[in-house]
C-alpha cells in the first residue's frame, strides 16, 4: 500500500507577537517532525549591554518589547539592585507590583479577546468576531475599557503607557502623587467587576478536550501571589533560589530556530512557564474573590487544558485589579524615590512573572558599574519546546483536514501561549509536509 | 471661531502620531511631536500612540482622526501619502502587523464598534526601511508637520490640502 506523505506549513503565523513559522512533516498519520521556526532576526541584546552602565538596564531591556516592557524592566532593576545590595522601600516595592498589575491587565486583555477568543468562536481575527454579533462586538467594547484601565495604571506609575520611563535601579525618578493614583480608583473598581462577567462569558466557549501533564514552573512567593519575586517552584518538586536558574535550565540552540530553546538540565525536559503555570502552583496565595470566582468558572487546579488559559489569564486580570485597588487605596508616598547606591563588581540574578510567564535575567559588572556579561531568558524561549511538543499530539489530527483547517487548528496551540516571538529572537509561518 | 472650512473637520479633531520612537518609525512620533509644540487649536488633540490597540482607545466615534505613520509601500523615500476612510486597499493589506491588530485592522473594528470618528484620514511619510535615518524622509517628515499645523493649527483652520 501506497504510503501517505504531507506537509503542513503556516508561512507566518497571524495574532502572535513577532515572526515565525510552523512546519509539521506526517509520513502515514505519525508525525515525523514539528518545527516551530522563528526567523525573526536575532537582535543581540545581551551583546551589547557589554560595556553599557548597569544602571541603563531597565531602559534597554525594556526595548525588547512592547507589550511587556515591565517585565524586562522589573527582571533588569531587581538583577542590578542585588549586586549593589540596594534594599528598595516598601513604598518602592508596591508601586512595582502596582506598575506590574497594569501590564498583566493591558497583555493578557489583549491577547485574551483580540487575538485568542476568535479561536474559540470560528472567526479569523477580532473584526470579524465583532461584526458578527452585535454581544459580540459589546464585548470587545468592555475589553477595551478593562484594557484601557490597565493602561492607566501603567502611565500613572511608569510615567506613560508604552515603555515606561519611572523605574530605575534604586526605586523610582518620581513617586506619584496619593492624588493620581487614588484618580484611578473608580474606574479600577468598575473593571474589577466586569471582569467578573468577562470570566462567566468565557465559561460560555467550547475547549477542545486536551490536557497534558505539564512540568509547570513558575515563581512562588510566601507570601503573595508571585509578580517581582519568590523562589523558582515546579509542578514536579524543584524548589530553587533563582540564583540557581542555570543550574538547573539551559538554553539550547536548534537549527530551525533563531530563538534559543530552554529545557531543564537534569532530564532535557520540555516545561510550561506563564498563567497556567503560575496559577497551577499560587492558586492558594490568590485572594479570595479570585478563587471564588475560579471554583464558579470550573478552573479550580489543577487546570491542564491549555485552551483554558483563556480563563486562566482573566482571573490573573481579577487578581491583578484586586491588588490594584487594594495597593492604591493603602498607598501613601513615603521614603525617597530612590536609594542611594554605588556602583560595584558582582553577579546579579532576579526572576519575575511576565504576563507570558517567568522572565530571567542575570548580569555581571565591573567595579565601575559597567555590564561584562548579561543573560536574559524570556518567557517564550523556555515555552518554545513545550509548544513543540503540544503541536506533536494534535498533527495526526490535523491529517484528514484542509490546509486551513489544520493552520487554524495548529495556531491556535500556539495561541494557547501567548507566544512573544520579539521577545524569544532576542517566532510564526506553518508548514505541514504529508509524506 | 470655527469657520466653515473648520466644519469640514469636524471637533474634536485629534491627531495621532502611530509608531515608536526608534529609527525611521519615529516619523509618525515626530511629525506629531512638531505639531503639538505650534498648536494654538483648543480644538486639537495630539498623541502618540505605539500600537494600534492605543489608537483604538483614543477613539469615541467623535470629531475627526488624523493619524501620522511612517510608511513602507515600496514608494520613493520621503514621497507623502494621504488615504481617506473609507479606503478598500487598507483592508487588503490585513494582517501585516504586531499582534494583527495594526491600523489597518483598527480602523474596520473601530468602525464596526462604532467608536470611528465621522472623519478619518491618514496621513504617511514613506521610508526605506533599510535607511536610518532617511534625509528625504526626515524633510518630508519636517513639510508635512508644517502642512499639519496651518490645516490645524488655529481656529477657523483652512483645508485647502
Amino acid at each position: 500500500m501506497a504510503s501517505t506523505q504531507r506537509t503542513i506549513q503556516v508561512q507566518a503565523l497571524a495574532r502572535v507577537e513577532g515572526e515565525g513559522a510552523m512546519t509539521i512533516r506526517l509520513k502515514d498519520d505519525v508525525v515525523e517532525d514539528v518545527e516551530l521556526r522563528i526567523y525573526e532576526p536575532p537582535r543581540f541584546y545581551e551583546a551589547f549591554l557589554r560595556g553599557r552602565d548597569a544602571a541603563e538596564t531597565p531602559d534597554i531591556t525594556a526595548r525588547i518589547c512592547g507589550i511587556c516592557p515591565v517585565a524586562y524592566q522589573m527582571s533588569a532593576v531587581h538583577a542590578i539592585e542585588q549586586i549593589y545590595e540596594i534594599q528598595i522601600t516598601p513604598t518602592q516595592r508596591h508601586l512595582r507590583r502596582l506598575l506590574y498589575c497594569g501590564e498583566w491587565i493591558e497583555s493578557h486583555v489583549l491577547h485574551a479577546f483580540f487575538l485568542h477568543a476568535p479561536d474559540f468562536l470560528g472567526y479569523p481575527g477580532a473584526l470579524e468576531m465583532a461584526r458578527a454579533k452585535p454581544e459580540l462586538a459589546e464585548l470587545v467594547k468592555t475589553a477595551l475599557r478593562v484594557k484601557k484601565a490597565g493602561n492607566s495604571i501603567v502611565r500613572a506609575v511608569g510615567g506613560r503607557e508604552v515603555h515606561p520611563i519611572n523605574v530605575r535601579v534604586g526605586g523610582f525618578y518620581r513617586l506619584p502623587r496619593h492624588d493620581e493614583l487614588h484618580a484611578l480608583l473608580p474606574e479600577l473598581t468598575w473593571s474589577r467587576s466586569a471582569v467578573r462577567g468577562l470570566l462567566d462569558w468565557s465559561t460560555t466557549l467550547t475547549y477542545p478536550d486536551f490536557e497534558v501533564d505539564y512540568q509547570f514552573v513558575a515563581l512562588q512567593h510566601p507570601d503573595e501571589y508571585p509578580m517581582n519575586g519568590g523562589r523558582i517552584v515546579s509542578s514536579r518538586g524543584l524548589n530553587i533560589d533563582v540564583c540557581a536558574f542555570p543550574d538547573h535550565f539551559a538554553e539550547m540552540q536548534v537549527p530551525h530556530s533563531n530563538a534559543l530553546q530552554a529545557r531543564l538540565k537534569s532530564d532535557g525536559s520540555s516545561y510550561f512557564v506563564g498563567p497556567l503555570a503560575r496559577w497551577n502552583l499560587n492558586h492558594t496565595y490568590a485572594p479570595e474573590l479570585v478563587r471564588q470566582a475560579a471554583a464558579a468558572v470550573g478552573l479550580t487546579p489543577p487546570v491542564r487544558n491549555p485552551y483554558r488559559s483563556l480563563g486562566v489569564r482573566l482571573l490573573e486580570v481579577l487578581l491583578a485589579f484586586d491588588e490594584a485597588v487594594r495597593l492604591i487605596e493603602a498607598y501613601e508616598p513615603q521614603g525617597p524615590p530612590t536609594i542611594p547606591h554605588q556602583p560595584r563588581a558582582g553577579v546579579g540574578h532576579a526572576a519575575t512573572e511576565a504576563p507570558r510567564g517567568l522572565l530571567y535575567h542575570r548580569y555581571e559588572t565591573d567595579n565601575q558599574g559597567l555590564l561584562r556579561t548579561a543573560v536574559i531568558v524570556p518567557p517564550t524561549s523556555q515555552n518554545q519546546a513545550q509548544i513543540e511538543a503540544d503541536l506533536r499530539q494534535v498533527a495526526a489530527s490535523l491529517l484528514p483536514l484542509s490546509e486551513e483547517e489544520a493552520t487554524l487548528k495548529a495556531e491556535a496551540i500556539i495561541r494557547n501561549y501567548d507566544p512573544c516571538i520579539s521577545c524569544a529572537t532576542h517566532f510564526l509561518k506553518m508548514k505541514v509536509e504529508r509524506r | 471661531m470655527i469657520t466653515a472650512d473648520a466644519r469640514e473637520w469636524p471637533a474634536p479633531i485629534r491627531i495621532v502620531g502611530l509608531g515608536s520612537d526608534q529609527g525611521d518609525d519615529a516619523l509618525g512620533w515626530r511629525i506629531v511631536t512638531a505639531v503639538q509644540r505650534k498648536l494654538q487649536n483648543p480644538a486639537v488633540h495630539s498623541a502618540c500612540v505605539a500600537t494600534g490597540a492605543a489608537l483604538l482607545e483614543l477613539l469615541d466615534g467623535q470629531g475627526s482622526l488624523v493619524v501620522v505613520d511612517a510608511v513602507c509601500s515600496g514608494g520613493v523615500p520621503g514621497s507623502w501619502h494621504r488615504y481617506q476612510w473609507p479606503l478598500e486597499s487598507l483592508e487588503r493589506m490585513r494582517h501585516w502587523s504586531t499582534h494583527g491588530l495594526g491600523l489597518v485592522e483598527v480602523l474596520p473594528l473601530a468602525q464596526t464598534l462604532g467608536l470611528l470618528p465621522p472623519r478619518v484620514e491618514v496621513w504617511g511619510v514613506e521610508i526605506d526601511p533599510t535607511v536610518l535615518h532617511d534625509q528625504a524622509a526626515a524633510a518630508a517628515a519636517e513639510r508635512l508637520a508644517c502642512t499639519l499645523v496651518n490645516v490645524f493649527g488655529f481656529e477657523g483652520c483652512a483645508s485647502h490640502v
